[in-house]
């Protein structure tokens, strides 16, 4: 069979399945763009009847969805840093060292990704609170990095299983510290993997729900998917054109950051998948 | 340069013994090539002297001064790996420039020794390229570079030449072999190859299941193997070993099938034993079966270009007999065997350690 006629017979057959992928997506950029009257007119149009980005000025500048932005914003990179800073040397341990109980420590990360964090909600209100963290994005800081850490300890870790030992002893017998080994020679081998796992930790902290919404109780602490959701339900109507458009902006970060690393991602979620 | 001593030096994991009582003592500017089977320790011998493997028992010193508790990075030793462990992310200059920046030597510093060593090992066109656009032999020349730069107390090599062709593996070891006369380094060098270990050893230490079988220099070893092990260790084809008979004040000995009783001029302490009898393919000659007491019937026969190996039926055991002449001869044939008794290697039947007759 040809190369094309392969390539062709490939896209007939993941067809339906684009469409049921891409259908939400145009929905909301079709929706996003309209007036608010268009939306539910009779006869439906996918284009917009004009080019109309007030949504997004109402969006800014009445809801103050900016703000929900840069929450999300601090709350992702915090959360990502944080869980980085204590995954990383773990998963160096877990990989290279001696840990009593290696296994079963790495079996018990795997079992708490078992658990919903929506049954744990209360036990965290309570806790945060007794720390008098409600209300503080540094409690949802912690609280991500906690759920998310897991994760990122089984990624590197089956990433830095694939750094050959023999690099960093070398690196010892040239004179090299055991810290200085892992900042000059470890670090920069695995940075794919570290880049794939901060990329993880920063879209699932982006789009976490439950618990940013329980912990953040006044609204100018509101994440963005947190005022997305109430926008469906604090007025007399839902404003699909406003939650439409405030979810484009809210997917824009998280495509960025798939589209520029995919290269890294592909190579770094095969190793981790094959290892 | 440096001399280092090894006293006593065990390894166990648990209850398994990896080395056992090593004792080896190697000179300031001596070459020592550790040799042996896959599995005998040798690799961890040379990471614990390294400092990559703690030690259970004994001591390690450099120049007098026990090292077992100093990291590798203060034993200022230089290695050589199998895998060559180069740093993926630097080019061939970072590469050999890192143990000095590591020390803390000044740009200009790094730049003239890197510059120095890339001369003595031909690397200067290949200093901005990093490990993945290099050649097998290309890297470990860098690997090679990397140990030489900071001119450390001794160089240790693990197989280093064990991942290059056989062409490119001869060459190496004999620029390696010229590298270490010219900086008259003080070098251990692990190998599983004996044409390695014959070619470029000082001294050689032989090793099996984590003990030191016998140290001594190429030729004392292919001489005199101290045991059966080195016996048939070194020296390529095999040594051809089969029971015999030795009498009473080592005056002859009789193969166990009777057919070559052989006038010896021993020493008269000795007592009649059962023996393991041991000739070296080189060492034997063929000849008519009328002239020769001893005889084999023809196998197979090998043409190698140069020499002529002949498999031979002795008895009960199988022997190949080296030759520089081109025999003619058939599968089944009876030839005559003789050798000098000089070269007859006498192992006692119980412990397997050579007769001194």
């Amino acid at each position: 069979m040809s190369k094309a006629r392969k390539s062709v017979l490939c896209w007939v057959a993941l067809s339906p399945f684009l469409i049921i992928v891409l259908f939400p997506y145009l929905t909301m950029l079709s929706t996003a763009l309209k007036q608010k009257d268009e939306i539910f007119t009779f006869h439906r149009s996918w284009l917009p009847r004009e080019f109309y980005l007030g949504n997004f000025v109402e969006l800014f500048v009445d809801r103050n969805f900016g703000r929900a932005l840069v929450n999300s914003l601090t709350i992702s990179v915090g959360a990502t840093l944080l869980s980085l800073a204590v995954a990383i040397p773990a998963a160096y341990a877990l990989t290279r060292m001696r840990v009593p109980g290696n296994s079963a420590l790495t079996n018990y990360l795997l079992i708490t990704q078992m658990i919903s964090p929506i049954v744990l909600i209360i036990g965290l209100f309570r806790m945060f609170a007794y720390f008098g963290l409600i209300n503080s994005l540094m409690s949802v800081i912690i609280a991500h990095s906690a759920f998310f850490m897991a994760f990122a300890v089984w990624m590197l870790r089956s990433y830095f299983a694939t750094i050959p030992k023999d690099l960093e002893e070398a690196a010892w017998i040239d004179g090299a510290g055991r810290f200085s080994a892992f900042v000059r020679i470890f670090l920069p081998l695995c940075l794919p993997g570290v880049v794939v796992t901060a990329i993880f930790t920063f879209v699932n902290s982006w789009n976490e729900y439950a618990m940013s919404l329980t912990l953040l109780r006044d609204v100018s602490q509101q994440t963005a998917p947190v005022q997305i959701a109430f926008l469906t339900g604090t007025l007399y109507q839902i404003e699909w054109h406003l939650i439409m458009a405030a979810t484009l902006i809210a997917s824009v970060p998280v495509a960025i950051v798939f589209a520029s690393i995919q290269r890294y991602l592909i190579g770094g979620m095969s190793l981790g998948g094959v290892k | 340069m440096a001399s280092i001593d090894l006293v006593g030096v065990s390894k166990q994991f648990g209850a398994l013994s990896i080395l056992d009582d090593v004792n080896i003592s190697i000179g300031d500017r001596e070459f020592v090539v550790l040799v042996g089977p896959s599995g005998c320790g040798k690799s961890t011998l040379l990471r614990m002297i390294a400092g990559l493997e703690p030690i259970s028992d004994g001591t390690i010193s450099i120049d007098g001064a026990i090292v077992n508790h100093l990291g590798p990075q203060k034993r200022d030793l230089a290695m050589v790996f199998q895998t060559y462990a180069l740093y993926p992310h630097m080019t061939t200059a970072q590469n050999i420039g890192f143990p000095l920046k590591l020390r803390g030597s000044s740009p200009e510093q790094i730049e003239r020794s890197v510059a120095r060593v890339a001369s003595t090992l031909h690397l200067e066109a290949l200093l901005d390229r990093q490990p993945r656009a290099l050649s097998g032999g290309q890297r470990q020349r860098v690997a090679m570079g990397r140990a030489m730069v900071r001119e450390p107390r001794a160089f240790l090599f693990d197989e280093p030449l064990s991942n290059l062709d056989a062409k490119l593996r001869h060459h190496m070891r004999i620029e390696l072999r010229q590298l270490h006369k010219s900086l008259g380094a003080t070098s251990i060098y692990v190998t599983h190859d004996q044409i390695e270990a014959m070619t470029m050893a000082d001294r050689i230490v032989v090793m099996n299941r984590g003990k030191v079988e016998q140290i001594g220099t190429p030729l004392e070893l292919f001489d005199r193997p101290a045991n059966t092990f080195v016996a048939g260790f070194l020296g390529s084809p095999t040594i051809n070993f089969a029971k015999a008979r030795l009498s009473a004040g080592s005056k002859d000995v009789t193969f166990e099938d009777g057919i070559y009783p052989l006038a010896l001029n021993g020493a008269s302490d000795i007592a009649a034993q059962d023996v393991i009898a041991g000739v070296r393919p080189q060492h034997i000659e063929i000849v008519a079966t009328d002239v020769a007491p001893l005889k084999g019937t023809v196998v197979l026969v090998e043409h190698t270009g140069c020499e002529t190996n002949v498999i031979l039926d002795v008895g009960n055991s199988e022997w190949t007999v080296q030759t520089l002449s081109r025999h003619r001869l058939n599968q089944g044939e009876q030839v005559g065997l003789k050798f000098d008794p000089a070269h007859l290697h006498l192992f006692s039947a119980s412990s397997q350690e050579r007769i001194l007759w």
